[in-house]
């Protein structure tokens, strides 16, 4: 909007697979920009649909890219068309880098601003223009491989090799707009809370790293002086500060590390009503360009006692049904998904110490560590002062991605060494073509990882189950959404790729490819299975009481619903308040909220919610988070 | 496409190589059996094959399994069973629950 008052034709895009620009904006989006009734300028706004976007991409140059792959590879057209009709995993990524330079190219708008998907699918978008060279590599080794044949045969290769310069030069033109200060601004938003901290400064890391300038970080949702003495008001200021402090001193070193600019640090208060449509938005505009002040060393301070809000409602409960295999948290980022699924996580492995509980990140932006004030890796560790059969782990998907690429580079160089033999057909060229797909780190990387690790760590495939119960944090909504999409997505391919290895069964033999294969069918159709079955597998929302993870939760519990997967029950986090005129307002909404919640539930089927006190600061280490989750309250059925 | 650019390339001299290896590992190889019982198990869990047809399948193959060990080792070869018969090469099993059909493609 601030854009568009300059008189600059602005564009807003939402490339979040779970968009809330509509919600904010307080208009229905869809995936074809629409104007916004602004009071000055020009303004529109659209959410990309990647299924949609990428289906107008591939329209056109799928003939040609079937092609290149017909010449290039042994598959006849069936077996291409087959491949070619599936569709791709990490859609989201593909879609918003085409869709933003699309409307880049387009020169309809002065200004495009782009509301990206939380932080860790944010960083696999802006590595996409490498994996989209990746791709227009394997293309081209296709390619490579035709010429050899046309040139051996004294015939003209034909040349329409135009799609694999289109897509190297796209990857190219992404990245460089990317790195480019006057064109590119970054900004991050984040929260004034330590593990929202954390992230930002290694999203900043990564930024810097990747030589993508940062110019601004916004922390949202400061508390505002309270209007009257009040002691919950001063600690959460106080603890934000401490926050804030630390964000702009990890700024501040990464900069002087770089010899860089300090991003503007600004910030927005937070508003009794969140700020939704156009009039609310345009008021928190001036915010964003002022730089906030920030205390110089909050090492000195000492440390703060910790406390938490007294709710008036509910009864103490023990909510989390012990035999589950599979307990997944998902929700809007921000809202305290991490945090729940630790404090379950301990209370679990506590009460059924026979059983060997594993908490597992699968969010590419980690903030297990964090939660529990311990560091993790990929390697499984017991969590200090935690119960002894409780494990954690922070899943490392490029990682395992590429063990599985040598697992299969394997299966796949002993069915070339079968047909080679004998022969003094080269296959080189053939080879190439496979290891660079192999070497390629697919779009949707986390959630084809997260699956197959999954699959392992549960014994849902052959091997024997290493762990009884698996909590799973979850990415926020979009992506926790395509992870439950994606077995169904990889079994498709598996099965297409065991019907070509059958079909050339008589020349190539099936060998270790084909059983491969058909164990990962296997193993998917099983897990499939027992994500469907309500006595194995719970889904857990994550919410708080406000207008847009509001919205985002119903839609992501109807999602669920129509997936099969069953959501015992809705954790409202962040509940109560302090004493003052302002907080006892907040009390207020928070009992209408709440008692219309728990009152619609029985009819319109929404399951029940749990209230999960707010604590100041929000709770972190075992101890802390064993006595938080004590302090949630259920509302009685 | 396969085909043809075998043919083109390595000439006809390849294919018919394949084709005689193929015929010979066939009679005296298990390792081809093998490869009929997971492609068998293969084309099951595409739905290409009902199950009835699958079990028909197996015992054939299973029965021709048994009949190459006895050639080689003489009549004391243990009786074969889908139970206990685990194909080590390419590490596919099957041990009853595996026959897993109720999730059909589409």
């Amino acid at each position: 909007m601030a854009e568009a008052r300059r008189g600059r034709r602005t564009l807003v895009v939402s490339t979040d697979p779970a968009p809330s620009l509509g919600d904010a904006l307080g208009i229905p989006l869809g995936n074809a920009p629409r104007r916004i009734p602004v009071p000055r300028g020009d303004l529109r706004a659209v959410e990309i649909d990647a299924r949609q976007a990428f289906a107008r991409w591939f329209r056109t140059r799928r003939p040609v890219l079937e092609t290149i792959t017909l010449r290039g590879t042994w598959l006849d057209r069936t077996d291409v068309e087959t491949l070619f009709d599936l569709s791709p995993p990490g859609l989201d990524e593909i879609a918003a880098l085409l869709e933003v330079l699309r409307y880049c190219r387009a020169g309809r708008y002065d200004a495009i601003v782009i509301d990206t998907a939380p932080t860790g699918h944010t960083l696999r978008l802006l590595a996409m223009p490498e994996t989209m060279a990746g791709i227009a590599r394997a293309f081209a080794a296709m390619h490579a491989r035709h010429r050899m044949v046309a040139e051996a045969l004294r015939g003209v290769p034909l040349d329409d090799d135009g799609v694999i310069r289109e897509l190297e030069r796209d990857a190219r033109a992404f990245r460089d707009l990317l790195r480019d200060p006057v064109r590119t601004h970054v900004s991050l938003v984040s929260l004034p809370e330590p593990l929202a901290v954390e992230e930002t400064l290694d999203f900043a890391r990564y930024l810097h790293g990747a030589g993508i300038p940062l110019a601004r970080v916004i922390v949202n949702r400061l508390t505002a002086p309270p209007p009257d003495p009040c002691g919950w008001c001063t600690a959460k200021r106080r603890a934000e500060r401490r926050a804030v402090s630390r964000l702009a001193a990890g700024l501040r070193a990464l900069a002087a590390h770089s010899g860089g600019a300090v991003p503007l640090v600004a910030g927005v208060s937070e508003r009794e009503r969140e700020p939704a449509g156009v009039a609310a938005l345009a008021g928190l505009a001036p915010a964003l360009e002022r730089a906030l002040p920030v205390r110089a060393s909050p090492a000195r301070e000492a440390p703060q006692r910790g406390r938490t809000a007294r709710l008036r409602r509910g009864v103490p409960c023990t909510p989390f049904d012990a035999s589950l295999k599979l307990l997944m948290f998902g929700g809007k980022g921000g809202v305290g998904k991490t945090t729940c699924a630790a404090a379950a996580a301990l209370e679990l492995a506590r009460a059924e110490p026979d059983r060997r509980v594993l908490l597992v990140s699968v969010d590419p932006a980690h903030s297990l560590s964090d939660a529990l004030r311990t560091r993790l890796s990929d390697a499984p560790r017991s969590v200090p002062g935690g119960p002894r059969n409780l494990e954690a782990r922070e899943l490392d998907a490029p990682r395992a991605f590429a063990a599985l690429g040598r697992e299969y580079a394997h299966a796949v160089d002993a069915l070339f060494d079968r047909i080679g033999r004998g022969s003094s057909f080269d296959l080189s060229q053939d080879r190439r073509v496979f290891q660079d797909l192999l070497n390629l780190a697919p779009p949707g990387l986390d959630e084809i990882a997260a699956v197959l690790r999954v699959i392992d760590l549960l014994g849902v495939g052959e091997t024997a189950p290493r762990y009884d119960t698996l909590i799973v944090d979850t990415a926020p909504t979009g992506h926790a959404l395509r992870l439950l999409e994606t077995p169904a997505t990889i079994q498709l391919w598996a099965r297409a790729l065991m019907a070509i290895v059958l079909k050339y069964q008589p020349v190539a033999g099936i060998g270790e490819l084909g059983a491969a294969l058909l164990r990962l069918s296997r193993s998917l159709s099983r897990l499939r299975k027992m994500l469907v079955n309500p006595g194995e597998t719970h889904f857990v929302i994550v919410t708080r009481l406000a207008a847009l993870p509001r919205a985002e939760t119903r839609r992501l519990h109807l999602r669920l619903r129509r997936l099969g997967v069953a959501v015992p029950f809705v954790i409202v986090n962040a509940m109560g308040a302090g004493v003052c005129r302002r907080c006892r307002r907040t009390l207020r909404a928070q009992e209408r909220e709440s008692a219309s919640l728990a009152v619609r539930r029985g009819a319109a089927g929404r399951p029940p919610l749990i209230a999960a006190p707010a604590t100041v600061p929000p709770p972190a280490g075992v101890d802390t988070l064993v006595r938080w989750r004590r302090a949630w309250r259920c509302f009685e059925r | 496409m396969f085909i043809l650019d075998s043919l083109l390339i390595g000439g006809l001299r390849f294919v018919l190589d394949k084709l005689a290896t193929a015929v010979d590992t066939e009679l005296n190889d298990d390792s081809a059996l093998r490869e009929q019982l997971l492609a068998a198990q293969m084309r099951l869990e595409l739905g290409d094959v009902s199950q009835q047809e699958f079990d028909a399948l197996e015992a054939d193959i299973l029965a021709r399994l048994k009949e190459i060990r006895q050639r080689r080792q003489g009549d004391d070869a243990a009786a074969l069973s889908p139970e206990d018969y685990r194909i080590t090469g390419i590490d596919a099993s099957f041990e009853g629950d595996e026959h897993d059909t109720s999730t059909g493609r589409r």
